[in-house]
């Protein structure tokens, strides 16, 4: 998992030493021994530590981001995002709660909540947020801000390839494959033995070139990987509009099951290789079902 | 979203084909007897060769290739391509991978969309309105607006291809409805177009590759009009949201004069040999 959790990014809050007795004096102890356990990996003991500020020193918001930290740390990501929110209600600036907001969002899985606080951490330092924010964008299907969000975080990695791979395959699903092309093609020697690269690869190809362009990169995306059903789709219809449709019914066959819209091709393959009776059923199946 | 009209089968009546937006389009056949019967499907234009019922927009049948037999095009938008169909007589076959049309319109978005030989060349090329459906208030709203495109219907291997530019001096827009009609009678096709929250304009063609022309005015909705191999049928309906009702524009490149041969839609028909080009041809039944 990419999404690391930085703890070394613990604010605490700095309480003067030497505090006279009373409620000061407590709050600077709680402190100290809340970031000491923090320091030592004993997260329960921490968060303790800071729900007892929290509750002696309800004014002061950094309890709420360090209790953030201390759950963050027992994998308490649900907790540990209250406590952020909390946090960046009364420290709305951008700064590194919002990236631990995010980062408990993304462990969480919850993508689209995940943008804003990301959004404000970029705000606060691209280098450490950029990435995660993609990653934030993808989980929310938002795939053009994705993708130009990797291009920008490959600034900060570079040599990553897997980063890259983020712009190709988000380009993609944005449907921008003038954009999409050239990280596919920086990431061809790389990646020419993946099954999924090869389909979006080839899938692209067709797109913004014809049928022909693809079918190397989609013949060989179905060969290494024939439950790729998409890739034996998109394969199935390039080779029949290419005039081969023998060599397209059983990709067609294979990948109908998942879209009925491919019905029509495969009628259309059938009849192309005199299996008429099949072509008249396929057909009719696809009037029935696409009109559902 | 659309319709258009033409005599699909070549069995002397009218037919009707309409656009449907993500759903399965229809052709109309005229059987004569005033009724029609819907038959997209057995014809091959209820959905694009691919299965998925796109968002087709405007409209418009003429023969592009010069078969003799009215083609079908529609717009639609982006990613979805502008399928275009070859009239074989009976059913129609997509060829929007084999003249080039749906690799070039893959990242457009088209409403308006009409037949018209712009450069006089002899053969019909296409004049799209275009422009996203995205908000122009939105994070996008930038790529909403797109250009007026004309696609030139040239010779290609095994058939014809189509090459995109943009029409000349046509800025980006929300355009939606497009005409082509000669405005200033220089003989040749002027575009206008409208478009949204803007003003209708007529963009002139700069006319500049001096070949001729022949504008046949017939009046009779359905009639059918031959101009050497190039055939065209008189319609009100073009593409969405559009309408023309002048003369028939026919490009002849360097051809002095023409036969010129009118089908009159009940029967009959008016044949008229070495027709002088670059005038107007008026003839009623």
């Amino acid at each position: 998992m990419r999404w690391q959790l930085a703890a070394c990014l613990m604010v605490g809050v700095q309480i003067a030493q030497g505090a006279q007795p009373g409620p000061a004096a407590d709050i600077a102890q709680l402190s100290q021994q809340g970031a000491a356990a923090t320091r030592a990996g004993r997260f329960a003991e921490a968060a303790g530590t800071y729900r007892r500020l929290i509750a002696l020193d309800p004014a002061t918001p950094h309890w709420q981001l360090n209790l953030g930290l201390a759950l963050q740390g027992l994998s308490q990501h649900r907790e540990a995002a209250a406590a952020f929110e909390q946090f960046v209600k009364k420290q709305p600036q951008p700064g590194p709660a919002h990236l631990m907001l995010g980062l408990s969002r993304l462990k969480l899985r919850e993508f689209c909540p995940a943008v804003a606080p990301l959004e404000k951490a970029r705000q606060w330092d691209a280098a450490r947020s950029t990435l995660e924010l993609a990653d934030a964008y993808q989980g929310c299907q938002r795939w053009e801000p994705a993708a130009r969000a990797y291009v920008a975080a490959a600034k900060f990695r570079p040599g990553d390839a897997a980063v890259i791979r983020g712009a190709a395959y988000c380009f993609w699903r944005a449907r921008l494959y003038s954009e999409a092309r050239p990280h596919f093609q920086s990431l061809l020697p790389r990646y020419r033995a993946d099954a999924e690269f090869n389909y979006e690869f080839g899938d692209m190809l067709v797109r913004l070139e014809g049928p022909e362009a693809g079918l190397d990169l989609l013949r060989a995306a179905a060969r290494s990987a024939p439950q790729l059903l998409g890739a034996r789709a998109e394969l199935g219809k390039a080779l029949l509009e290419t005039g081969a449709a023998d060599e397209a019914l059983p990709h067609l066959e294979a990948a109908v099951a998942q879209d009925p819209a491919l019905l029509l091709p495969l009628s259309k393959a059938c009849r192309a290789v005199g299996r008429v009776a099949d072509a008249d059923r396929y057909a009719q199946e696809y009037r029935q079902r696409m009109k559902q | 979203m659309a319709a258009t009209v033409a005599d699909f089968d070549g069995d002397g009546y009218t037919d009707i084909f309409v656009t449907n937006d993500r759903s399965f389009n229809f052709l109309f056949h005229n059987d004569g007897r005033g009724h029609f019967q819907e038959i997209a499907f057995e014809a091959g234009v209820a959905a694009p060769a691919n299965g998925n019922p796109p968002s087709a927009m405007g409209t418009d049948a003429q023969d592009f290739d010069g078969d003799g037999r009215p083609d079908l095009v529609y717009t639609a938008l982006r990613d979805e391509t502008f399928p275009l169909y070859r009239n074989q007589g009976r059913e129609f076959a997509d060829v929007g991978s084999a003249t080039r049309l749906a690799v070039l319109t893959r990242p457009m978005a088209g409403w308006g969309v009409v037949w018209a030989d712009l450069d006089n060349d002899g053969w019909k090329d296409l004049v799209t309105a275009r422009g996203d459906v995205l908000s122009v208030s939105g994070a996008h709203g930038a790529r909403a607006r797109e250009p007026l495109s004309w696609f030139r219907n040239g010779a290609g291997t095994g058939g014809r291809r189509f090459s995109a530019e943009s029409f000349p001096g046509a800025p980006m827009a929300l355009y939606r409805g497009v005409v082509a009609a000669d405005f200033d009678n220089d003989g040749c096709l002027d575009v206008v177009a409208t478009s949204l929250q803007e003003a209708a304009r007529v963009f002139r063609n700069p006319c500049a590759t001096g070949q001729h022309w022949l504008k046949v005015d017939v009046r009779v909705l359905g009639a059918r009009v031959r101009v050497d191999g190039q055939w065209r049928h008189v319609t009100s309906a073009v593409g969405y949201a559009a309408s023309y009702a002048g003369p028939l524009h026919f490009g002849v490149g360097e051809k002095k004069s023409v036969e010129v041969e009118v089908f009159w839609p009940g029967g009959g028909a008016k044949r008229l040999a070495e027709v002088p080009v670059d005038q107007v041809l008026v003839v009623r039944p």
